[in-house]
C-alpha cells in the first residue's frame, strides 16, 4: 500500500552530456532562417542556445530525411512513416502512404510547393512516392522506373513549363520532365548512384552532378541528357555520398571517408578542402555558412566556403536510449548506434568503452551484474569489467535483445523467443523454459525489491502485430501469460509497484484491478510513455517525450516541472529511496544527463 | 408522281461547284495558326457554340438551302470528315486543296479537254507530289516536335505541350485515355503498367478502404475465363497460393459469385493469403483480348470455364506474377508483370501489324492502340478540365485530334509546315509537263492544274494572317532550303523544326490524296438528279 503523500516537489538538475555528436543525414532552413537537421535520434531545430530535439506531438524517433520549405516540414525514415507539419514544427500530422513502404530515403519538394503542394519522397523499396496536395496523401509515381531504390532526389532551382526532377537510383540516374509523374532513364545505368546536385543555374549551364558509390563524379552538362565522369576526385575511392552547387555555383562532394572536395569548373578539376572526422553525409549552405554531417560525429560548420571547419559544440542528437545505474559503480548510458558511454563522475564527462577487438559497442539493452556492465549487442553480449571487456561465452538461440537483472540473477531474452539466466557472475549463462512465442523484447526482474520473486517478460510475434505479458512468481520456473494486447506500438514499458504490475503501451497504462483491466490515459496528447518507474511505497512517474508525471494511486497523474522535458526523457532510473526523498537519474533523447531530487511531504 | 430534277453538264458542275465552294471558303477561315473563329447558333440551344476546327464544322452544316447546291457540299463535307477520322488533322487542308484543284481542272475542261484524262493527269501528279512527300519527310527529333505537330493541330498551347510531353514519354505504342476533370485545368497520369476495366468483387477485399482500392505487391496472378461460384472451384488455387512467398494472390475471372465469392472473402480476411480478386468488364471478343494480354504479361495460364472447370488442376507454372496490383471498383491496373518479354515483344509486333492492317476502321484502331499500350507498358490519362462543359467537350475533341496527328507523326515522320511542304512538290510536277514525260495533253493539264493548286494552302495561310503579297513570299520559300517555312505569326521566313512549324507527313499525304479523289470525282460529274419533296396538302 503506498503511503499518503501530500505533496511532491521535484528538483531538476542537468548533471552534463554526452559529447557533441549524432548521425545527420539532412539539413534545412525555414523561412525564418531556423536550422532543421535530420538524425538518426529524431528531428532536431536550432534555437537561440542550442539544438533542440523536435517532440510534442512528434510522432517518430527517427527522421533521417527531412525537407523544409517556408512554414511546411516533411520529415520521413525508416520506419516507413512520413510527418508534415504547416506550422514549423509545432504540431504534425502523419502523411497517408501505402502500406506496402519500408522506408523513406529522400525527400524533395517543388520549388513552387507554396502553390502547387507537389512533394516527391524516394523510398528503399517500392520507388518513389508523389504528394499534390502538400504532403497530406502519397502514391507511387512509378511510371518508367526500371529501378526501385532511390537513394536520392533533386528538383531543378525553379520549374517553368518543364518541371524537372532527377532521381539517383540504385541503377542509375532517371529524370522527370513533369514533377516526378513518369521517369525515363538518363544515364548512369551501372552506377550505383548516392547523390545528386543540379546546378543553381540549372536552366542556363544546364549543369547536373551524380556521385557514385564506387566514388566517381558525373557532370551532365545538358540538363541530364548525357553524362560525363569527372577525372577522380581523389585516389581512394571512397563512396560519394553527397554534392552540393554552392550558390557561387562552385561544386562540393563529401566522401565516405571524410573527405570534402570542392570544383570550380564543374567537376574538371577537383581540390581537397578538408577531412573530417567521419563519413560526410549531408552537405547544405545555408546563409553563406557551409554545413556538413560527419557520421556519428555530428555537426560541423565553415564560414569561408569550406576552408576552415569547426564542429558545433551544442549539436548533440545522440540516439541512447538506456541507463544503467548502479550506486558503485560509473553512470552507464547506450544505444543501437551510439556506442556505450561510461561516466565516473555523474555524468559530466564520458568515456566511450570498446570491445575485446575494439570497436564500439551498440547495446540494445544495458544491465549492470555486480561490478560489471552487460551489453546485449544482438549476436553478442559483451561484458563490460574494471579492466577488460569479454564477449560472454554462450550458444545464443537468436540475437540477444534484453537484459534484465533479478534477485536471482541477470537474465537474457532473444529473438527467437528463448530465456537465459545467470544465476552469478561465475556461473555461466543457462537456457531456461520460457513461453513466449515470439522476441523477447523486455524483462523486468525484481531486483528494486529483492525480497520478491517476481519477473515479467514481454514478447512480440512481429507477423501477429501482438504483445504477450508473462508472469512468473518464481523467478522463472513456472509463466502465467498477465496479458495479450493486439499493437504495433513499439514503445513498451513495465513497471512492478505494491505487487502489481503496470503495463504502459504508447500512451495508456494498463492497470489490473480486481474487475479486470483498467486503461488509463496520463494525459490528453497521446504522447507515448518513454518511461515508467516504480519508487515503491509511494507511487510511478511517468515520463512521455516532452512531459512528467506523478502519481501515488495511478489513477489521478499530475505533472512534474522539469526542464529536462524539453530534450525529450528517454530513460530514469532509482537511485535511491527514503522517507523524504527519492534520488532518480534521467537521460534524454539527444543524451544530457540529469538528477531528479523528488521531495516528498 | 413528282419528277426529280435533272441537271446536265455543264450546268451540273457549275452547281456542284458552287456548293463545293461554298462549304470550303467556310472551312478554309479555320485553317493556320491566325485561324478564325465560326460560330454556330443551333435553335435549340440558348447560346452558339464556338468551331474552331474544319470537321466539326462541316458536320453541322446538313444543307446549303438549295438541293443542288447541296450536293457539291455535301460531296465536301464527307471529304473534310474523312480525313479527320483518318488522321485528326488536315481536314482544312484538304478542302482548300480539293477546291483549288476542282476550280483549276474544271476550267480546263469547261474549255475544252476531256474530263477522265485531265482525272488521270491529277492522280498521275499526286502519284508523283506523295513521292516527293515521301523523300522530304523526316522522323520525329524530340517531344518539342510532338509540341508543334499538337498545337498545329489544336491550336491550343497548354494542350499541345502536355501531348508533346506525353508521347515524348510513351513512343509511338503509347495509348491515351482522355477523361474529363473536375478542376478547371488539363492534368496527366502516367499508367505504370497496363490497365483493365474490372472491378473488385467484394470490397472486403479493400485494403485501402478509404480510397477503395486494394493493392499487392509480389503477387501470383490467376486467370479464369468464366465465372467462378462453387468452393471446388477456387480452393486448390487459395490451397495453393497461401504457400507462395509472399502469400499474395491477383484472382481475375469474368465473374465471382456466391460460395466461390465467400471462399475468397474468408480467406482473405482470415488466413494471411491476401487476395484480390476482380472480375472484367469487357465480355465476348473484347474480354477474350483482354484475358489474352494478361496473360501474356504475367506469364499466366488462362483456366477456362470449358475446359478446366475452375482451378481444379491448378499447379506450379500456372500461375503468372506482378511485382504489383491495384484494383478498385473501375480498374485493375498491373505492373512489373513477369511475362516473356520476347513473347510480349511478338505480341506488341502482332498488334501493331493489326494497327496497319486495320487502316480506317476507328474503333478496331483504338481498341488495338489500347491493347498495344498497356502491352508496352505505355499508358497515359489526358485529363480534360475547363471553366464550362462547352469548353471542356471543345477540348476533348482537340485532344483527340491532335493524339491521332502526333501518332502519325510518330510512325511516318514530319515535314514542314504551313503549306511549305507541298510547294516542294511543284517542281517535281512542272517536269512532268515539260513535255518528255509521255503523257496526252489533257492529262498534262491535269498535272498541272494539280501543281497550281498546291499552292493554295499556302496562300490561304498568308490570307488568314491578312499578309499581302503572297507570290513573293512563296518565291523566297520556294528558294530556300527544304526546311524554309513561313512564319505567319512573327511574319518571317524560318525553319521548321526550331521555329515548331511541322505538318504529320501522314496528315499531308492522306489529305492531299483525299483532295485529289474528291476533286476528281466531282469533276466528272454529268448530270445530277435531285429528288424532289412531294408537297404536302392539307386540304381535306
Amino acid at each position: 500500500m503506498n503511503r499518503e503523500v501530500a505533496e511532491v516537489r521535484v528538483v531538476c538538475t542537468r548533471t552534463g552530456s554526452l559529447p557533441a555528436g549524432g548521425v545527420v543525414l539532412s539539413l534545412a532552413s525555414d523561412e525564418a532562417g531556423r536550422l532543421w537537421a535530420g538524425t538518426g535520434a529524431g528531428l532536431f531545430h536550432q534555437d537561440e542556445f542550442a539544438w533542440r530535439p523536435v517532440l510534442r506531438g512528434f510522432p517518430r524517433r527517427d527522421a533521417p530525411v527531412i525537407a523544409v520549405r517556408h512554414r511546411m516540414i516533411l520529415a520521413g525514415g525508416y520506419d516507413a512513416v512520413l510527418v508534415r507539419s504547416a506550422d514549423r514544427g509545432r504540431t504534425w500530422q502523419r502523411c497517408a502512404i501505402p502500406p506496402q513502404i519500408t522506408a523513406i530515403t529522400s525527400l524533395a519538394l517543388s520549388p513552387s510547393f507554396v502553390q502547387d503542394g507537389v512533394a516527391l519522397a524516394g523510398t528503399e523499396t517500392h520507388g518513389i512516392l508523389r504528394s499534390v496536395d502538400g504532403g497530406r496523401s502519397w502514391k507511387l509515381a512509378n511510371f518508367g522506373l526500371r529501378n526501385f531504390q532511390v537513394n536520392a532526389l533533386a528538383v531543378a532551382p525553379h520549374w517553368q513549363r518543364k518541371e524537372p526532377v532527377f532521381a539517383a537510383l540504385e541503377q542509375g540516374v532517371y529524370y522527370s520532365p513533369n514533377a516526378g509523374r513518369a521517369w525515363q532513364p538518363a544515364g548512369l545505368v551501372d552506377e550505383a548512384v548516392l547523390c545528386l546536385a543540379v546546378s543553381p543555374n540549372y536552366w542556363q549551364d544546364g549543369l547536373v552532378a551524380a556521385g557514385t558509390a564506387e566514388g566517381s563524379v558525373h557532370i551532365s552538362r545538358n540538363q541530364g541528357r548525357s553524362w560525363a565522369v569527372c577525372k577522380p576526385v581523389s585516389d581512394e575511392e571512397h563512396p560519394i555520398n553527397c554534392l552540393l552547387f554552392l550558390s557561387n555555383h562552385t561544386l562540393m562532394a563529401g566522401t565516405g571517408a571524410g573527405e570534402i572536395f570542392t570544383s570550380v569548373d564543374a567537376g574538371v578539376s577537383w581540390a581537397l578542402l578538408a577531412v573530417l572526422p567521419g563519413a560526410i553525409l549531408t552537405l547544405a549552405e545555408i546563409d553563406g555558412i557551409i554545413l556538413a554531417g560527419a557520421g556519428a560525429r555530428g555537426l560541423f560548420r565553415s564560414p569561408d566556403l569550406g576552408s576552415t571547419w569547426e564542429q558545433d559544440d551544442t549539436f548533440v542528437a545522440r540516439q541512447v536510449h538506456s541507463l544503467a545505474v548502479n550506486s558503485e559503480q560509473p553512470l552507464a548510458v547506450g544505444g543501437m548506434r551510439e556506442g556505450v558511454w561510461l561516466s565516473e563522475d555523474g555524468g559530466i564527462s564520458w568515456q566511450e568503452a570498446h570491445s575485446p577487438d575494439g570497436e564500439a559497442i551498440n547495446p540494445l539493452a544495458l544491465s549492470w551484474e555486480g561490478q560489471d556492465l552487460l551489453a546485449a549487442c544482438g549476436p553478442e553480449v559483451i561484458r563490460l569489467g574494471a579492466k577488460r571487456a569479454n564477449f560472454e561465452d554462450a550458444s545464443w538461440g537468436g540475437e540477444v535483445i534484453s537484459l534484465a537483472q533479478s534477485s536471482s540473477g541477470v537474465w537474457a531474452g532473444a529473438a527467437d523467443g528463448s530465456l537465459w539466466r545467470k544465476p552469478s557472475p561465475d556461473k555461466a549463462w543457462i537456457r531456461t523454459h520460457s513461453p513466449c512465442r515470439g522476441a523477447v523484447i523486455a524483462i523486468y526482474g525484481s531486483a528494486a525489491t529483492a525480497l520478491e520473486s517476481t519477473m515479467l517478460v514481454v514478447s512480440r510475434a512481429e507477423s501477429e502485430a501482438r504483445l504477450e505479458f508473462w508472469r512468473s512468481e518464481d523467478l522463472g520456473d513456472h509463466w502465467e501469460l498477465l496479458r495479450v494486447e493486439s499493437t504495433t506500438h513499439p514503445a513498451v514499458r513495465c513497471a512492478y509497484l505494491d505487487r502489481r504490475w503496470y503495463l504502459a503501451l504508447g500512451s495508456i497504462i494498463l492497470v489490473q484491478s480486481q474487475d479486470g483491466w483498467q486503461r488509463i490515459r496520463i494525459s490528453g496528447d497521446d504522447a507515448p510513455v518513454l518511461s515508467l518507474l516504480a519508487l515503491p511505497g509511494v507511487g510511478l512517474i511517468a515520463a512521455t517525450a516532452d512531459r512528467l508525471f506523478f502519481s501515488s494511486d495511478v489513477i489521478t497523474w499530475s505533472g512534474l516541472p522539469c526542464e529536462m522535458t524539453q530534450d525529450g526523457i528517454v530513460d530514469l532510473k532509482l537511485v535511491s529511496l527514503d522517507d523524504h526523498r527519492a534520488q532518480v537519474v534521467g537521460l534524454t533523447s539527444n543524451g544530457c544527463v540529469f538528477q531528479l531530487a523528488i521531495v516528498l511531504s | 408522281m413528282h419528277k426529280p430534277a435533272v441537271i446536265t453538264y455543264p450546268e451540273s458542275v457549275v452547281r456542284l461547284k458552287k456548293g463545293f465552294d461554298q462549304l470550303a471558303d467556310l472551312v478554309a477561315c479555320t485553317y493556320g495558326p491566325t485561324r478564325g473563329v465560326v460560330l454556330y447558333q443551333d435553335t435549340l440551344k440558348p447560346q452558339p457554340e464556338v468551331l474552331t476546327d474544319a470537321a466539326t464544322m462541316v458536320r453541322r452544316v446538313t444543307s446549303l438551302g438549295e438541293s443542288s447546291m447541296d450536293v457539291g457540299a455535301m460531296m465536301m463535307r464527307n471529304l473534310v470528315w474523312r480525313v479527320r477520322e483518318r488522321v485528326g488533322d488536315g481536314g482544312a487542308t484538304s478542302a482548300i486543296l480539293a477546291q483549288a484543284i476542282f476550280d483549276q481542272a474544271l476550267r480546263v475542261c469547261l474549255a475544252g479537254a476531256h474530263a477522265v484524262e485531265v482525272q488521270q493527269g491529277l492522280r498521275i501528279g499526286a502519284e508523283h507530289a506523295l513521292r516527293t512527300l515521301q523523300s522530304l519527310k523526316q522522323p520525329v527529333k524530340d517531344e518539342s516536335d510532338l509540341e508543334a505537330i499538337a498545337r498545329s493541330v489544336t491550336g491550343d498551347d497548354e494542350l499541345a505541350f502536355m501531348l508533346g510531353e506525353i508521347f515524348g514519354i510513351l513512343g509511338a505504342s503509347g495509348h491515351v485515355l482522355i477523361e474529363e476533370y473536375a478542376a478547371p485545368y488539363l492534368e496527366r497520369e502516367y499508367v505504370d503498367g497496363g490497365r483493365w476495366r474490372a472491378a473488385l468483387v467484394s470490397p472486403h477485399l479493400m485494403n485501402s478502404p478509404e480510397a477503395h482500392t486494394t493493392g499487392l505487391d509480389h503477387c501470383q496472378v490467376a486467370l479464369y475465363e468464366g465465372n467462378l461460384t462453387e468452393i471446388e472451384e477456387v480452393a486448390p488455387l487459395l490451397e495453393f497460393a497461401i504457400r507462395c512467398d509472399p502469400p499474395h494472390l491477383l484472382l481475375v475471372a469474368q465473374k465471382i459469385s456466391e460460395d466461390a465469392l465467400n471462399l475468397i472473402v474468408t480467406t482473405h480476411l482470415k488466413s494471411k493469403l491476401k487476395i484480390a480478386a476482380v472480375s472484367l468488364e469487357r465480355v465476348g471478343e473484347l474480354g477474350a483480348g483482354d484475358f489474352e494480354d494478361l496473360a501474356a504479361l504475367t506469364g499466366a495460364r488462362i483456366f477456362s470455364a470449358k475446359f478446366d472447370r475452375g482451378f481444379r488442376s491448378v499447379r506450379a507454372g500456372n500461375l503468372g506474377s506482378a511485382r504489383r496490383v491495384e484494383a478498385d471498383l473501375q480498374y485493375l491496373q498491373v505492373s512489373g508483370g513477369a511475362g516473356d518479354l520476347i513473347e510480349i515483344q511478338e505480341r506488341i509486333r502482332q498488334l501493331q501489324q493489326r494497327v496497319v492492317s486495320l487502316g480506317g476502321n476507328q474503333s478496331d484502331l483504338e481498341e488495338m492502340q489500347m491493347r498495344l499500350g498497356r502491352m508496352a507498358g505505355s499508358m497515359a490519362v489526358l485529363k480534360i478540365g475547363a471553366h464550362t462543359a462547352a469548353e471542356r467537350s471543345a477540348l476533348k475533341t482537340k485532344a483527340g485530334q491532335g493524339i491521332k496527328a502526333i501518332q502519325a507523326a510518330l510512325q511516318d515522320g514530319v515535314l514542314a509546315g504551313g503549306g511549305s511542304a507541298f510547294l516542294r512538290c511543284i517542281p517535281e510536277l512542272k517536269k512532268l509537263t515539260s513535255g518528255s514525260s509521255g503523257l496526252t495533253a489533257d492529262q498534262t493539264a491535269g498535272v498541272r492544274a494539280l501543281a497550281i493548286s498546291l499552292e493554295a494552302p499556302f496562300r490561304r495561310l498568308l490570307a488568314n494572317a491578312h499578309i499581302p503579297s503572297s507570290g513573293l513570299i512563296l518565291a523566297q520559300v520556294q528558294q530556300g532550303n527544304p526546311d524554309t517555312v513561313f512564319d505567319v505569326i512573327h511574319k518571317k521566313l524560318s525553319a521548321a523544326h526550331p521555329a515548331g512549324i511541322l505538318d504529320a507527313y501522314r496528315v499531308l499525304a492522306i489529305a492531299l490524296e483525299t483532295a485529289v479523289s474528291g476533286a476528281a470525282m466531282a469533276l466528272g460529274t454529268e448530270v445530277l438528279i435531285l429528288k424532289r419533296k412531294p408537297r404536302v396538302s392539307y386540304e381535306p
